[in-house]
């Protein structure tokens, strides 16, 4: 049963990917072939690597507000970006210290929540939302405070944008999400247990600290690599897992493969109406899924609510 | 006589009192580099502004004005200190910003120039209140008579230049209708090819500026070092087939402040495009 | 297979600055339902975790079926051992029949799939705790004792030796309460599964267990039949409070009944 609307949903994608590649505020042209295919790649790797993310941190984190951003992780990359800027001047390739920030975020969270070999979830949840804070205010503290107009393209970058065009990021890009999503479908059953609580996994015979490491220090890092190369693009990660879960349940097995198709089609759509909507204008990303994802969550949460009724 | 006397003595004592404040210099504050090029050019004197902002850098007499900060980070106190008759300042009535000036109880007097005609007629206004009306009515005149040279040069050209202005990169910003940088275009005899949208500063989708295939780039950024950016702008994936790339007439040695400052060096702005678009 | 499934020695555990068991011995033999009472800050709760590997023991030794429990691994001890915790919070809506199934988890290899044989092991434990017909419902749409019986389907799924559970009926009213008991002293019977069960209720222990651990201030106070710990000398000297103890006149096990203030002059 899973299988068949799994199947559907590749089928959907590949319908929304082709019509991706037509609908623009120009015709299809060989010139700009390239630009809207990056986009859509672009646009599936980001879709599918944050929805599955955001699946994973809901169940290690036992919360269903949870979302990829939550740890600080993509605060992180744009003060890793903003610092480069302001402190060093630093005008090249800037999803590189970007990335390097996300990096050292994940390693200073995970770091402050340890006690001995531990890492008790509350104090992930808490130490992440802490930091998340600090970097967010020293990123505002810095583009304030400094003339460098450099710093307000880092701001602009943070709002979340699928024009890359750069086919390094976008082969990275895919690479992130390619590798992981097949790796946080093996740790279904564990993340199943986990997502029940703790003890009940341990009662079940899994190393716990093993695998929430394991699972955190991998979603961390696909989510760094999509923020470096995407900047910041919210909804998709917190209400997308919710919407696989309504349509598959919440079984692992079925939900991260299922949250990550979800996700490829909702930013490929979100990417094409972007650029169409005002056209030529562009439409920032992170406004789009916004709009358009919130009613239509809200209008999925209210179907399944009523066959539940019944 | 007596009463001759008392009149006499009644005028002394008049302009002791006031005479200070009659004969003594204006002073002004500039919160926007247009506005201080406009005072100058109507012939204040440093003494007479006392305040601009760090991005106010035309004429070179302003590098001797104490600096009040910028829109952004304006210090109240410092504008206090220097005693103002005047602030010119920008944006709306009822942002914090003038709100906070005027309640610290300061003369606030807001000029937004969006368009040519506001420009000149910010020039009469200021003109007006710091007592240089001649000499603005003989700048706007002069200003007038040129623009209308400037447009006539190219009233009658059969295939004006297609022209994409981009202000920033990051996102990718150019100036749709009714804006100041649309008119300018227009003025210079050339096509904006974003003048028919209507926000004043769209986020123009790279898939359009492409197909449109400007004639010609005019860069625009304001505040930032243009060298470098013609080069990235030039190399950007897709961009290689388009006539300004591929005819090398993307323009970053226009200084911004000329074309993109609603101020008196405007109309020159104007002319300098002209040249580059047409020659002669 | 030796007749001693679990035996505890001179075990101390407890949270970063304190110990909250204070040595405690004890042994199991296969079958039998054992008890843990005492009052409140006993330390039941945190005995049942250190056997249960949540806690690791400062000190002593836990052997299980003659193996050092915490020299095991994870997997190997979830094969002999299940636990049924106090409450649990599920926050994601699983199905009913999800969660039983997830109790195979131990048994199915690292990257395999689930047979057949795990399917029927899960109708069976459905069967068992009479939850077939909630199979298929949400596990948080069920009432408290609903919930209780299908998370017991969850251990049992486990197909363990050694089933532990830390107070399962605290939230249930009594029909609930036997209900449940009847179930695990039934399989306890029939099936020869060891149980441990840590119990507030001094009569449902006395019904229902074969042996009492009472427990006092982390240590052992009294340990045997429900006839030899329940007295009312010894449960007045942990309990601190006057009880009278009598029997129960369809069983013949001890009851205990309070007695209020304004009795106690007799």
């Amino acid at each position: 049963m899973a299988n068949r609307k799994i199947f559907l949903l590749i089928l959907l994608l590949a319908v929304s990917a082709a019509a991706a590649l037509v609908i623009g505020p120009v015709s299809l042209t060989r010139d700009i072939l390239w630009l809207r295919l990056s986009r859509i790649l672009l646009g599936i790797a980001a879709g599918a690597g944050l929805a599955s993310c955001g699946a994973v941190f809901q169940a290690l984190l036992r919360n269903p507000l949870a979302e990829p951003y939550v740890l600080g992780v993509s605060s992180g990359a744009g003060l890793g970006a903003v610092l480069a800027v302001a402190l060093f001047g630093y005008a090249g390739f800037l999803p590189l210290p970007a990335f390097t920030g996300g990096l050292l975020v994940i390693f200073l969270v995970y770091n402050l929540s340890r006690v001995g070999q531990k890492v008790p979830v509350q104090t992930l949840l808490l130490s992440g939302v802490v930091i998340n804070i600090i970097c967010s205010s020293l990123i505002l503290f810095f583009i304030s405070a400094s003339g460098n107009p450099v710093l307000h393209d880092a701001m602009w970058w943070l709002l979340g944008n699928l024009q890359v065009f750069d086919s390094r990021l976008v082969l990275a890009s895919l690479a992130a999400a390619g590798l992981g999503i097949p790796v946080f479908m093996l740790y279904s059953r564990e993340l199943d247990a986990i997502s029940l609580g703790e003890e009940e996994a341990l009662h079940l015979g899994i190393n716990i600290e093993n695998v929430k490491t394991a699972l955190f220090i991998i979603a961390s890092i696909i989510t760094a690599a999509l923020v470096s190369a995407c900047g910041l693009i919210g909804f998709v990660g917190l209400i997308v897992p919710h919407m696989a879960r309504a349509i598959v349940g919440p079984k692992h097995k079925a939900l991260i493969i299922t949250a990550a198709i979800l996700g490829a089609i909702f930013l490929v759509l979100s990417d094409a109406a972007a650029r169409t909507i005002m056209k030529p204008a562009e439409i920032p990303i992170g406004i789009i899924t916004s709009l358009l994802g919130g009613p239509f969550f809200l209008y999925l949460l209210r179907k399944t609510r009523n066959i539940k009724q019944k | 006589m007596k009463r001759f006397k008392k009149i006499a003595g009644l005028f002394i004592i008049f302009f002791l009192l006031c005479g200070p404040a009659y004969c003594r210099d204006i002073r002004v504050i500039s919160l926007a580099p247009s506005t201080t090029e406009i005072l100058f050019s109507l012939g204040l004197s440093e003494n007479e502004i006392v305040g601009i902002t760090n991005y106010c850098n035309y004429p070179p007499q302003t590098r001797n004005i104490p600096k009040v900060g910028s829109l952004a980070t304006v210090n109240i106190e410092k504008i206090i200190s220097l005693k103002p008759d005047y602030v010119f300042s920008v944006g709306s009535a009822s942002n914090p910003l003038n709100k906070s000036l005027k309640a610290a109880g300061l003369d606030v007097k807001i000029f937004n120039a969006e368009r040519l005609d506001g420009i000149f007629l910010a020039i009469l206004d200021i003109g007006e209140i710091t007592g240089r009306k001649d000499k603005a009515e003989t700048l706007v005149k002069n200003m007038r008579r040129e623009l209308q040279e400037i447009r006539d040069k190219t009233k009658s050209i059969e295939q004006p230049k297609k022209v994409y202005v981009e202000i920033w990169g990051e996102p990718i910003t150019s100036c749709g209708r009714n804006s100041l940088v649309d008119e300018v275009i227009t003025a210079a005899g050339g096509i904006n090819i974003a003048g028919s949208i209507n926000t004043l500063y769209p986020l123009l989708s790279q898939e359009f500026i492409i197909s449109q295939d400007p004639d010609v780039i005019l860069l625009g950024y304001m505040s930032r070092d243009q060298a470098g950016l013609k080069k990235a702008v030039a190399s950007r994936f897709g961009w290689q087939n388009i006539k300004a790339v591929k005819n090398d007439q993307v323009i970053c040695d226009i200084s911004p402040d000329i074309f993109l400052r609603p101020g008196p060096r405007i109309v020159d702005g104007i002319a300098q495009i002209q040249k580059r678009l047409y020659g002669e | 297979m030796s007749s001693m499934i679990l035996e505890v020695k001179n075990l101390w555990a407890g949270y970063s600055n304190r110990e909250v068991i204070k040595g405690v011995d004890f042994s199991v033999n296969r079958g039998e339902f054992i008890g843990i009472i005492g009052p409140n800050g006993a330390g039941k709760s945190t005995l049942i975790r250190a056997l249960s590997r949540v806690l690791e023991p400062s000190q002593g030794s836990v052997s299980l079926n003659g193996k050092d429990l915490h020299k095991m691994r994870l997997s190997e001890a979830a094969l002999i051992t299940a636990v049924v915790p106090q409450d649990t919070l599920i926050v994601f809506e699983f199905l009913v029949r999800d969660i039983v199934s997830l109790g195979r988890i131990p048994h199915i290899r690292k990257l395999g799939k689930e047979t057949q044989e795990d399917l029927d092991i899960v109708e069976d434990c459905l069967g068992l705790t009479k939850t077939k017909e909630l199979a298929d419902r949400f596990i948080n749409e069920l009432s408290a004792g609903e919930r209780q019986r299908a998370i017991i389907a969850k251990a049992l799924a486990q197909e363990p030796q050694l089933l532990m559970l830390d107070e399962p009926t605290s939230h249930l009213d009594i029909s609930h309460q036997t209900e449940i008991f009847d179930l695990i002293k039934s399989l306890s019977r029939d099936k020869g599964l060891t149980v441990i069960a840590v119990l507030h209720d001094l009569n449902l222990a006395s019904e229902y267990c074969d042996r009492l651990i009472l427990m006092s201030e982390g240590k052992i106070f009294r340990q045997g039949r429900p006839e030899q710990v329940l007295d009312y000398k010894t449960i007045e000297a942990v309990y601190k409070t006057v009880v009278v103890v009598g029997k129960n006149p369809v069983s013949g096990k001890p009851s205990v009944f309070p007695v209020p203030e304004g009795q106690r002059r007799q």
